[in-house]
């Protein structure tokens, strides 16, 4: 059991385009077609069944059609209470992940690259990570009333810990030999960050950052759902919960849904571009909450 | 540097960053009700470590916690187990799991709340859904990396699947169980302190602090509380990497401490770890 086989006889031999194709086919088409079961099956129950509280899939698909997607085409469809719904919560959520984004590999790099400077932050930085987010919420709140800086600031503050302190910890994961090797070079300190640094901590750099989409998701709900936001898909979440109608409720959930799984996808894409990950076990693995 | 220095530099750090909260309080760029000097509120944290009702509140929360966490335990790796072990069950939920993953827990909260009243129960049902995740799948990636020698060596003594999957994959996916309960259990608190925040009534710690907020000149309760929040957090995520260097000695090469990290699925190898010692760190699980 403590007998762990060196990695390179663990991971599967890479079976080319051509076992892809093959993986494609086996993996894609079924779930496709347990998906449609699984569709077909909600409606069934929820059907037969004929609750209030749990809609058939085809009425909240039709109703988050009517709602937000019949729009005409110059809007892309978007009707306009999609523009105000979607749009605000989209805006706020991809401002305060890329600042978190920056700031986070920004800061954690500075962090990183000095064993003092990460010893001098490091319980400062995990008593800020274990500090849950939303309990500060109340805070900026008080501090920049409700409106788009509060949400944003809620966004930001809980996003930034987790890519701050995995990407000190992938700077100063370093290999110490490179860095020796980038001295012997004579690289400048930006050559030094763009080729030796920042690829070593990428792979750690992700990890936090799809950490913080998912913070990034859940505090943009979370932060709208507060008394006293005026527009944003939290918000659209409370109005309707407040006149008791649970198609539309049903139907943001399917949109918020939709929306997580789309920004995953989207981060997870990147991600393998950048960094050239190939397993697949990547796009498989869970991510987000 | 040796871990004394290491410590003092730590301590150093946590004063300066109080001294400049203090500062910020004091200087007045933001009016002083709003945002008060660090003393003050460590000064009422700690107050309120002595105040009866308060630590009720936070027992509920703890409470609510516990349970939800406890079920999605009780869910997460039976139903990790299956699906890692039996590929055509994988097949089949995963694609239904997709879909239920990537939507944000809190967003759930009206729903339930409509479904459930505004009690303990929706509580618990939201921390349960949220946590089952980072179980699940780091449940179903651990089976995956179980040594397949020794479930050949098994197999070849005639020991059969069930047994194989008690006798090495349980164990052997343990280490891996843990680092998503690990995770789980900070969604968990975020998911408690979410719920009782936006309910407002009743007991908990979130409550506590949403009360506060209504009061006037309350955001040094709410502060406090937040820093309780905090520790709560801290000693939560300590507890469980000390459990897990404790039951599994073997992965202690790992970066348990990180916990901060959570790599999902990096297959990170390090060729040249400090001090030249090869070792990949996904022990951490799969981030969620």
């Amino acid at each position: 059991m403590s007998r762990v086989p060196p990695p390179e006889f663990r991971r599967p031999a890479d079976h080319g385009a051509a076992g892809r194709t093959a993986r494609l086919a086996r993996g894609a088409l079924p779930r496709l077609l347990v998906l449609v079961l699984a569709l077909a099956a909600w409606q069934l129950a929820t059907r037969t069944h004929g609750s209030v509280y749990f809609p058939t899939p085809a009425r909240i698909a039709r109703h988050a059609y009517d709602l937000w997607f019949s729009g005409p085409v110059g809007h892309v469809f978007l009707t306009p209470a999609a523009v105000d719904t979607i749009l605000p919560s989209l805006g706020r959520m991809s401002a305060g992940f890329v600042l978190a984004a920056v700031a986070g590999v920004g800061l954690g790099i500075l962090v990183g690259r000095s064993p003092r400077a990460y010893a001098l932050c490091d319980p400062v930085l995990q008593f800020a990570r274990a500090v849950p987010p939303p309990t500060l919420v109340p805070v900026f709140v008080v501090v920049f009333d409700f409106g788009t800086p509060m949400q944003l600031a809620s966004i930001v503050f809980s996003a930034v810990w987790p890519v701050l302190i995995n990407t000190a910890e992938g700077a100063r994961d370093t290999d110490p030999l490179r860095l020796d090797v980038a001295a012997v070079l004579r690289l400048t300190a930006v050559e030094r960050l763009w080729f030796l640094l920042l690829p070593s901590a990428l792979p750690r750099i992700f990890a936090g950052l799809r950490l913080s989409l998912s913070l990034c998701l859940i505090l943009m709900v979370f932060s709208e759902l507060l008394p006293g936001t005026a527009n944003g898909i939290g918000f659209a979440l409370t109005d309707a919960q407040s006149r008791s109608d649970l198609l539309t409720v049903w139907a943001v959930l399917v949109l918020l849904g939709a929306l997580g799984y789309l920004l995953n996808t989207g981060l997870l894409t990147v991600e393998k571009r950048l960094t050239g990950k190939r397993n697949h076990e990547g796009s498989r693995m869970g991510r987000t909450t | 540097m040796n871990r004394r220095q290491e410590l003092t530099l730590g301590a150093l750090g946590v004063l300066l960053a109080l001294g400049a909260c203090e500062a910020v309080g004091r200087a007045g760029l933001v009016r002083r009700s709003y945002l008060p000097p660090a003393s003050e509120v460590l000064a009422r944290a700690v107050e309120l470590a002595a105040d009866r009702a308060f630590l009720d509140d936070v027992a509920v929360t703890l409470r609510a916690w516990a349970l939800g966490l406890g079920i999605a335990c009780a869910i997460a790796i039976p139903l990790g187990l299956l699906l890692g072990s039996v590929p055509v069950v994988d097949d089949a939920v995963r694609a239904v799991i997709e879909f239920l993953r990537p939507l944000p827990s809190v967003a759930l909260i009206p729903l339930v709340s409509l479904l459930l009243g505004s009690g303990t129960e929706t509580e618990v049902a939201l921390i349960a859904y949220a946590s089952i995740w980072p179980i699940l799948f780091n449940t179903v990636y651990g089976l995956g990396e179980t040594d397949p020698l020794a479930k050949d060596t098994l197999r070849a003594f005639g020991f059969g699947r069930l047994s194989i999957l008690l006798r090495v994959e349980l164990p052997a996916t343990a280490p891996f169980i843990a680092a998503g309960l690990r995770i789980s259990a900070a969604t968990a608190l975020v998911l408690a302190t979410a719920t009782e925040l936006l309910s407002g009534f009743g007991q908990g710690l979130g409550i506590f602090i949403a009360q506060a907020q209504l009061a006037t000149d309350g955001t040094r309760d709410v502060l406090a509380g937040v820093v309780w929040a905090g520790v709560l957090g801290l000693v939560i995520n300590g507890v469980l990497v000390w459990g897990e260097r404790r039951a599994f000695p073997w992965r202690a090469g790992a970066r348990g401490a990180a916990g901060a990290s959570a790599p999902g699925g990096l297959r990170t190898r390090r060729r040249f770890g400090r001090g030249g010692a090869r070792r990949d760190d996904h022990g951490e699980g799969v981030s969620s």
